[in-house]
Parts: C-alpha cells; sequence; structure tokens
C-alpha cells in the first residue's frame, strides 16, 4: 500500500491516522476461533495456562483453515455459484486496487459502476471516504468492491455483483421506500443486502453496527440510482 | 461497571492489528502479538470499568507487548542472516521518493522509543482521546501529551518531513486537539 508521501508534521499525523490496513483473514479466523473458544466462559475453567492455550490454538488452527478455505474458495473461484456469503467474504479482502475518485458527471457518485449501478460518493455527506477497491469473479459473474473508511480508522466493504440479483432469504427484512434491506450476520460480519438496478448489493463491516450500515445502504439508494 | 462481550471484541481486530505492527515494525510479530492478547484478554471474564472495550484492549495489547519485549532480551541474541538484512537504498539519488509504503512508515514509528512509540500508537493509530490513553498506558494525562508531541517530532525527524516550529512549543502542548478520535468503535 503506498501513500503519498508527507511534506509536514501535520500532513504525516494525517497519514498516521488514515493507514487502512486489515489484519489478514488468517488472523481473524484464528481470533474468531479463541472468542469461540472463550464462549462457555461462564462455566468454571477446570483447567488453565498451558493445556487451555495447547486446545484453543489446535481449535484456532482448524477454524483458520475452514475460514481460510471459505474466504479462498469466494474470493478466487469461479466456479461456485454467488451468494449472499461470498459476496460478503469478498468485502474482507483487503483491496487490490487503488480507490475511485468522485465521478465527474454523476453527482454523489463514484467513478466506478456495475452495469449502470454507481457506487455512492459519500467522503462530502457521510465522512466515508472510498480507500480502495477489488473486482473478483464468482460463478461467472463479475464482483466489484469498492472500500470505504471513516476519520476513525473503521473499514466497511460494498460489492455489487453483476448480472440479475439471486433471490435472498433470512436476516432481518426493514423495508425503505421502494427498497427492501436485509439486515445479516455473516460470522462476525454484519451485513446489509438489497438490490440496486436488479443487481445485488452488499455492504458489510465487522466494524459498524447494522443498522449504521442500514442507514448508510439506504442513503446511498436514495441519492446515487 | 460491565463485562467485556468476547464477541464485540472482534471488531477492533484490524485496528489492533496496526497498532501491533507499528510497534512490533514487523507484520509477523504483529500478527503474534494481537493473537497473544487476545488470548490472554479471553482466558477469564473481564469486567471494564467504562464502555470502552477498544481502551482496555489497547492496555492489554501495552501489557504483552511489554512482556515479549522482556522475554525476547532474555533470549541470546540472534546474528541476522545475509538473506533477512534488507537490501540498500536503490534510488540514484537518495532522495525520499514522493511515496511511503505503510511497512516504512510503521518501522519508523517502531524505531521510536518505547514510551513515545506506545504514546504515538494509542492515539494516532488506535484513536483514543488523550484521557483513554493515558488510562491504558498507566500515565498522567499530561505525560501522555508530551510523548505523543515528541514522538510525532521524532517520527517526522526520522521520515525527513518538515517540522514546524511553534513559538513556545517545548513539548507541553499538542499543536493537534487530542480526542478527534477519541472514543468507541461504534
Amino acid at each position: 500500500m503506498s501513500m503519498r508521501r508527507p511534506e509536514t508534521e501535520s500532513e504525516l499525523v494525517d497519514l498516521v491516522r488514515s493507514v487502512d490496513v486489515s489484519a489478514p483473514p488468517s488472523l481473524h479466523a484464528r481470533i474468531d476461533a479463541l472468542v469461540g473458544e472463550s464462549e462457555p466462559a461462564a462455566a468454571p475453567r477446570p483447567a488453565r495456562g498451558r493445556r487451555w492455550r495447547l486446545a484453543a490454538a489446535g481449535g484456532a488452527l482448524a477454524v483458520a483453515a475452514a475460514v481460510l478455505i471459505l474466504l479462498i474458495s469466494a474470493a478466487g473461484t469461479d466456479t461456485q455459484r454467488l451468494s449472499v456469503g461470498r459476496a460478503t467474504a469478498l468485502t474482507q479482502l483487503p483491496a487490490s486496487m487503488g480507490a475511485p475518485g468522485e465521478s465527474a458527471s454523476a453527482s454523489g457518485s463514484l467513478d466506478a459502476s456495475v452495469e449502470g449501478v454507481s457506487f455512492p460518493y459519500w467522503e462530502h455527506s457521510l465522512g466515508w471516504r472510498s480507500s480502495g477497491a477489488r473486482v473478483d469473479s464468482v460463478g461467472g459473474r463479475t464482483v466489484h468492491t469498492v472500500f470505504y473508511t471513516d476519520a476513525r480508522g473503521r473499514r466497511i466493504g460494498y460489492a455489487i455483483a453483476s448480472g440479475l440479483a439471486p433471490g435472498v432469504s433470512g436476516g432481518q427484512l426493514v423495508v425503505r421506500g421502494h427498497s427492501s434491506y436485509r439486515l445479516l450476520s455473516v460470522g462476525a460480519v454484519n451485513a446489509v443486502v438489497w438490490e440496486r438496478g436488479g443487481r445485488l448489493c452488499v455492504l458489510a463491516s465487522r466494524e459498524v453496527s447494522p443498522r449504521a450500515l442500514l442507514e448508510l445502504a439506504s442513503w446511498g439508494e436514495s441519492k446515487s440510482v | 461497571m460491565g463485562t467485556l462481550d468476547p464477541q464485540s471484541l472482534t471488531m477492533h481486530v484490524d485496528r489492533l492489528y496496526r497498532a501491533a505492527w507499528a510497534l512490533c515494525g514487523s507484520r509477523e510479530d504483529a500478527e503474534d502479538l494481537v493473537q497473544e492478547t487476545f488470548a490472554r484478554v479471553l482466558a477469564r471474564e473481564r469486567r471494564l470499568t467504562g464502555d470502552n472495550e477498544l481502551h482496555y484492549l489497547m492496555g492489554a495489547l501495552r501489557n504483552t507487548f511489554l512482556i515479549s519485549v522482556r522475554t525476547r532480551s532474555r533470549r541470546p541474541a540472534v546474528v541476522a542472516q545475509l538473506e533477512d538484512v534488507a537490501a540498500a537504498d536503490e534510488r540514484p539519488t537518495g532522495r525520499p521518493d514522493s511515496m511511503i509504503e505503510v511497512s516504512e512508515l510503521y518501522g519508523a514509528i517502531a524505531e521510536l522509543a518505547e514510551d513515545f512509540r506506545l504514546a504515538l500508537v494509542a492515539v494516532d493509530i488506535v484513536g483514543l482521546s488523550y484521557r483513554e490513553a493515558a488510562e491504558a498506558l498507566e500515565v498522567k494525562e499530561a505525560t501522555l501529551t508530551t510523548r505523543v508531541f515528541r514522538a510525532r517530532r521524532s517520527l517526522a525527524r526520522s521520515l525527513g518531513v518538515s517540522v514546524e516550529e511553534q513559538p513556545g512549543a517545548g513539548g507541553r502542548e499538542d499543536s493537534r486537539p487530542g480526542g478527534v478520535l477519541s472514543g468507541g468503535s461504534q
């Protein structure tokens, strides 16, 4: 990740604060496994220390392997059908492309779109600046993801898949205006799923609540479709 | 006083990872440090005096980091292998490039004195307010403020960034507002 070299101390501080590097998926998986291991913590633990650590490490490795396989299969293969889980997994991967800028021709949009459905520009109005992007292929569909970051360093991923959106069920259904949004949790990731222009959109984050994601998703709907 | 919710901790992994990377100067060591921190925190039920998990985690990260530093210092020193030694800067003039990599930035932070490094990481990378950072690092807020100021200045000098001299700026006052990025993550 390259950034413009700061020229003043003030720019340097801004740069330090704005770095948006995510932990590797393997680390997330190991932490998720540790958290899962700690869930029965209400009951007294018979053995702590070395034995617990070894068991946790073993469990962590197993779950890490499983989650890694899931993430890799979601990101890297073209033979599997698009699903909300796979689209959400893509939002948790690192950016592989630079951040798209604000569109010169479409107000409130970024200079990035999928089959006419553009990504919203949120920096000025909502304080979420685009910080990177990636493009993947799943089941013959192109999934374009734009990452946004706010001043507190929180990161969200906004994915739009090409082709007609597959049916989505489950989660909490919220209707706003003419759109229906589903609030879901995919592992430790909060996600809002909806359609824009017949395309599947997923807005997901580990750090932002489902309700906050819904506000962003519904704002983008009204402003940039 | 509340109890730390293990599930909610996972939302801070990215931020802790960035903090750990800047403390250690290496991504691999950062992964180990974050994992060890979570293992320690999750080993038993924790009670929070406030509602800010992040500053609790920063304190845990700091403690785990200091323990790992002390443990490492007791081990025999290993002489670097040839393949481990980074190549010299091949830029023809040695002039600073117009771009900077995260690894260079975090590497420079990792070279700061330990107290300065922890202060800068807590405020500028984790995003704690000065008060929260002072609590997490177990120092007075005035001390923390001075350390952040000096850490930023040292970092600027090490990266060849021009330092903004201010009349009367002796290190007691910070030129930037503290707590801009304060508080929780929701």
